[in-house]
């Protein structure tokens, strides 16, 4: 591994900035990071080295200045539901218009805006819905703690781009858990932020009361780096230790978790509890209501955007998809009202537990990554999601690894803040992250140890 | 011939889709009652 590659979005940035590093050798080393090893991992489907080479020189002519903006000479790469002008956008179906995007994704203007350079195009699963089969586009992305093993859903090249160290940022989109499934599974950072806070324009729609985007990174910090310059807003320091209302029923209770995610999770309890943080017990709405809910709305919106062509050429869309973006079509008003009752009481209970907290933790699955090649697996780990909650309710929500789980993939926790406090729910992100026994940032997949 | 309610497949406009992609949904269409179970708390 070239260690360029290796250095956090913010250590990048400020040596950029400092000038001692020059944007473009960064972009040299992780263009070469990723000729040497993506062809094993795959977590590109279009890599666009000379725009992100011609980006880099242009930073050059600006280099050692004291205004730059933010994140100034920092490459990232984005779902390949998101457009970049120019190139095409294929949702990795069968079933979508390929032709060269007319402009920008809102949220890639406001990265190149902020300095940073689009390196390319990140595999995921079909329309973000679908399953990884033979018949698709592009090879499904391969987790690089264990190239046999699956690196989550459906943003899984965010994911596994971020761990085999091919760039300091990636962007994905999350409807029904889809940024923070991968990050757990690929031992990186995932937020997604609440419902309407960032724009969704330029990317394609699952479900749009749920649908939306985020950023992804090695660390909370650089998570919160990336958040603040799409937001234009500062970044939030955390000194004290915070209070956390534990949602333990949902892993305990509603779904009994593996002994690996609840060794993982009582370990981080603890370490956080000697660190002087309160933890509070806490409940709310029962999972099995909020994942009914959640996938109501999802399959009915899905259903909807894609009725046409549905009906028109079902075959184009992969075995897997087809099923369930037919769900939608045998729900009906009142299921889809039900529904959204639902996600209003749940939105309010959550809003209660946060009352007196500073956030809420629970894990991000009841599971461990599993083989790619299990369909019974893949179906339990898809079972077992916690990640439901938060797009339910249009709250914010951070994935952070915490450990790793006996066969030696990434697992993780979740922290849930209130509306419109993705800083504040980034700075405890930020100070659990540092006091968490079972995961260091330096901990890097085996793929790329000792290679230099 | 999906066995789902072939009525609802002619009303969803989904009858091309019965002939060639009956188990797709009658997959649907199970998948559909459980979540409406799931939702009702059943």
């Amino acid at each position: 591994m070239t260690s360029l590659a290796a250095l956090s979005l913010i250590v990048a940035r400020d040596d950029i900035a400092s000038g001692e590093l020059d944007p473009l050798d960064y972009v040299e080393a992780l263009l070469k990071q990723i000729d040497i090893f993506d062809p094993a991992i795959r977590a590109f489907i279009l890599v666009d080295g000379e725009r992100a080479r011609a980006a880099a020189r242009r930073c050059r002519a600006h280099w050692r200045r004291h205004d730059l903006p933010p994140l100034f000479g920092i490459p990232f790469a984005v779902k390949d539901n998101i457009d970049i002008e120019g190139l095409p956008t294929t949702c990795q179906s069968r079933a979508h218009d390929t032709s060269p995007a007319s402009k920008h994704a809102a949220v890639v203007e406001r990265l190149i805006a902020a300095g940073a350079i689009p390196l390319g195009k990140l595999v995921l699963h079909e329309y973000g819905l679908g399953e990884p089969e033979a018949g698709d586009p592009w090879p499904a992305s391969r987790n690089p703690w264990n190239l046999v093993f699956t690196p989550g859903s459906s943003s899984s090249g965010c994911g596994a781009a971020l761990a085999a160290r091919f760039v300091p940022l990636t962007i994905g989109t999350d409807t029904g858990g889809s940024i923070r499934s991968p990050a757990m599974m690929n031992g990186i950072v995932g937020l997604k932020p609440g419902f309407g806070r960032l724009p969704v324009a330029g990317s394609f729609p699952l479900a749009p009361s749920m649908d939306i985007v985020g950023p992804m990174a090695r660390t909370a910090g650089d998570v919160a780096a990336a958040f603040a310059a799409l937001t234009e807003t500062a970044s939030v320091t955390r000194n004290s230790p915070p209070r956390i209302g534990r949602l333990d029923h949902l892993w305990r209770e509603d779904l009994t978790a593996s002994a690996d995610i609840a060794a993982v999770m009582e370990q981080a309890i603890a370490d956080l509890a000697g660190q002087g943080c309160a933890l509070v017990e806490r409940r709310v709405s029962p999972l099995q209501t909020i994942n009914a809910a959640g996938w109501i709305t999802l399959h009915v919106e899905a259903f909807a955007l894609h009725r046409d062509k549905l009906r028109k050429a079902p075959q184009l869309f992969g075995a897997s998809l087809l099923p369930s973006l037919l769900t939608g079509a045998f729900l009906n008003m009142d299921d889809y009202l039900s529904a959204q009752k639902l996600r209003n009481e749940a939105a309010a209970r959550l809003d209660e537990a946060l009352i007196d907290v500073d956030c809420l933790m629970t894990a991000v699955s009841g599971l461990p990554p599993c083989r790619m090649d299990d369909a019974e697996a893949l179906d339990a780990l898809s079972e077992a999601s916690l990640r439901m909650l938060a797009n339910v309710t249009g709250h914010p929500a951070l994935a952070l690894p915490a450990g790793l789980s006996s066969e030696g993939l990434p697992v993780g926790l979740q922290l849930i803040g209130r509306k419109g406090e993705e800083q504040e729910l980034l700075a405890v992100g930020q100070w659990v992250e540092a006091r968490l026994s079972g995961w260091s940032g330096r901990m890097l997949p085996p793929l790329l140890r000792g290679i230099g | 011939m999906a066995e789902a309610d072939p009525d609802l497949i002619m009303r969803l406009g989904l009858a091309k889709l019965s002939e060639t992609h009956a188990k797709d949904l009658d997959e649907a269409f199970a998948r559909a009652m459980k979540l409406r179970a799931a939702l009702a708390g059943k």
